[in-house]
């Protein structure tokens, strides 16, 4: 495991200072920690707006100044997503007294522990586009960042049916249940879809991914986009991060109709805003996977970033990792985008069809997709040989 | 070449693991004790991570932690009064139980120690040179190389024994068919 960051700091201060690791860890981490909050609160807000223009009305207006609001509908009400979460922040943390304090405190801190644990081996963008060793910009690009993904959020699963379990209170309970049932389900036709793009690149690491899907596929520099000879993997892989992150339509675990708000019933104030900040965290990293295995992460065809920007004042340095992590936000945003258009778009499933959806379509298709893959890998080394 | 894993990481791990594993035969609520499970896999997956084997370290988490834990916890969630202590189940016996975990942990050291499963750092240098070098990074290739080339039976019947379990569990769980589900709408 090679840490990528501290290479990177080494490279901006001239090898002058050498950072020691656990600093660049905790560097990360800081990093991680406070991207999951502000990235939360701007999901928060987006969600909000596009809620409210799907359902014909402006959304949060009043908070913020009234020239925003004036100005246009998305910039009225900035503030507030901020002002919601200071509120979270000052309000009285409740423990009621007949739960489970052991579990009821660990589930929040487990459920944090995986949304952070997650983005350690995303690749937001390469070290350099042009050198042909290039290396991946993630905390560590883990060799086994595929399994690594899929892994952790088992920990999410866990932290949910232990909440619920904990409340002592019949609808968390409940929620909890479908949760853990439905997000140990969907995880099966989820990892099938992921081994799809996996065979396709020959490796389990997220960076080997997306430099196999930039350089092409038979000479056609779009269709190395792992969506196009994957697709049906694409397609199972997106209905299933749907379900992995609880949102609408898959979200049994908190419909409020038959479940109050399900696992998370008994808890308040910061403990709640840890479901809360987990549930958008992993939205944005379904999201980003999507992207990194199916759209080729931070590759764009024809579009070679030089290594330094000329500006004419002064030069840019790092202009092509600036741009790769631009185009990766840009392709991870428009993938958020389609998730809360399909939260707002349809309505809840019922639990039973839910399953027999998972079991007795996503499946065979995520089966099928696999052997279609295999078959094309195995094509492509036909014709190109090698590898 | 040789590879030391750092060994406060290793120390830090070892006493996750022991606490947790007592733990689990110490707490009153089984819900705890299968919490308490939990962290022993995520030890033992740190133990796999330390020795620089990653990939055995994400199968660890991705199967003990995320179905066998699970499947554990969810029989608990459906079998006991949840919320009551059980206060049969803490050392009933403690002597006999300490004497039976000191001979089992006996036979096991023996057996390591003896039978060369546990291998020579020089044999390793010479044998196994590959794998060293390429350690973390090639050693997911390797494992898959492995598997399908030289251990390809006894993988191939390992995958028949669980695809005859499961078709097995189907058969047992299946419902009568004189008893016909309810319709469907």
């Amino acid at each position: 495991m090679e840490l990528i960051f501290e290479k990177f700091v080494l490279d901006i201060t001239g090898g002058a200072i050498v950072i020691p690791p656990w600093i660049t860890m905790l560097v990360s981490l800081a990093i991680v920690l406070v991207f999951i909050a502000l990235n939360a609160m701007f999901m928060i807000w987006l969600e909000r707006k596009i809620c409210g223009r799907i359902q014909r009305r402006p959304g949060p207006m009043l908070t913020g100044s009234k020239a925003m609001a004036q100005f246009s509908m998305w910039t009225g009400g900035w503030l507030q997503t901020p002002c919601d979460s200071f509120k979270l922040i000052f309000k009285e943390d409740i423990i009621p007294s007949r739960v489970d304090r052991f579990g009821f405190i660990l589930a929040p801190i487990l459920v944090f522990m995986a949304a952070l644990a997650v983005y350690v081996p995303m690749p937001w963008s390469a070290t350099s586009y042009s050198q042909p060793g290039l290396t991946t910009l993630a905390i560590a690009d883990l060799n086994i960042g595929i399994l690594y993904i899929v892994a952790i959020p088992s920990l999410t699963i866990l932290s949910i049916v232990t909440a619920g379990w904990s409340s002592n209170n019949k609808y968390s309970l409940l929620g909890g249940l479908r949760s853990g049932m439905q997000m140990l389900s969907y995880e099966i036709p989820m990892m099938f879809a992921l081994l799809g793009p996996v065979v396709l690149a020959g490796s389990l690491s997220l960076g080997d991914i997306v430099k196999v899907q930039s350089q092409g596929f038979f000479g056609i520099p779009l269709a190395g986009w792992f969506i196009v000879p994957s697709f049906i993997g694409g397609l199972v892989y997106f209905i299933c991060a749907i379900a992995e992150s609880n949102r609408p339509p898959f979200d049994m675990p908190e419909s409020e109709q038959e479940l109050v708000a399900g696992f998370n019933t008994e808890y308040t104030a910061m403990r709640f805003a840890m479901f809360y900040l987990a549930e958008f965290s992993n939205c944005f990293v379904v999201s980003t996977v999507f992207t990194v295995v199916f759209l080729g992460g931070w590759s764009l065809p024809y579009f070679t970033p030089p290594a330094a920007l000329d500006l004419g004042i002064f030069t840019l340095p790092y202009f092509d990792l600036i741009c790769g992590v631009l185009i990766f936000a840009a392709k991870a945003y428009a993938v958020v985008l389609l998730l809360m258009w399909i939260r707002w778009t349809y309505p809840r499933l019922r639990p039973d069809h839910l399953m027999n959806f998972c079991w007795k379509f996503l499946l065979p298709l995520a089966i099928g997709n696999l052997i279609i893959c295999t078959i094309i890998a195995g094509l492509q080394q036909l014709y190109l040989g090698g590898s | 070449m040789t590879f030391h894993p750092n060994p406060i990481a290793f120390w830090l791990l070892a006493l996750m693991v022991i606490g947790c594993a007592l733990a689990v035969v110490n707490t009153k609520k089984v819900f705890h004790s299968g919490l308490c499970l939990v962290g022993c896999f995520f030890g033992i997956a740190g133990l796999y991570a330390l020795l620089d084997s990653p990939f055995m370290a994400g199968l660890e988490i991705l199967v003990y932690v995320g179905a066998i834990a699970m499947l554990i916890l969810f029989a608990i969630m459906f079998t006991h009064k949840m919320m009551t202590p059980e206060p049969g189940t803490v050392f009933a016996r403690p002597w006999i139980a300490a004497f039976i975990s000191l001979v089992l942990f006996g036979v096991l050291a023996g057996c390591l120690a003896y039978s060369g499963f546990y291998p020579d750092t020089s044999q390793i240098a010479s044998t196994e040179m590959d794998l060293r070098q390429s350690s973390s990074a090639q050693s997911v290739v390797l494992l898959g190389n492995r598997m399908l080339n030289p251990f390809v039976l006894p993988f191939e019947l390992a995958s028949v024994m669980i695809l005859a379990a499961m078709i097995g569990s189907i058969v047992l769980a299946r419902k009568e068919e004189d008893q016909p589900e309810p319709k469907e709408n």
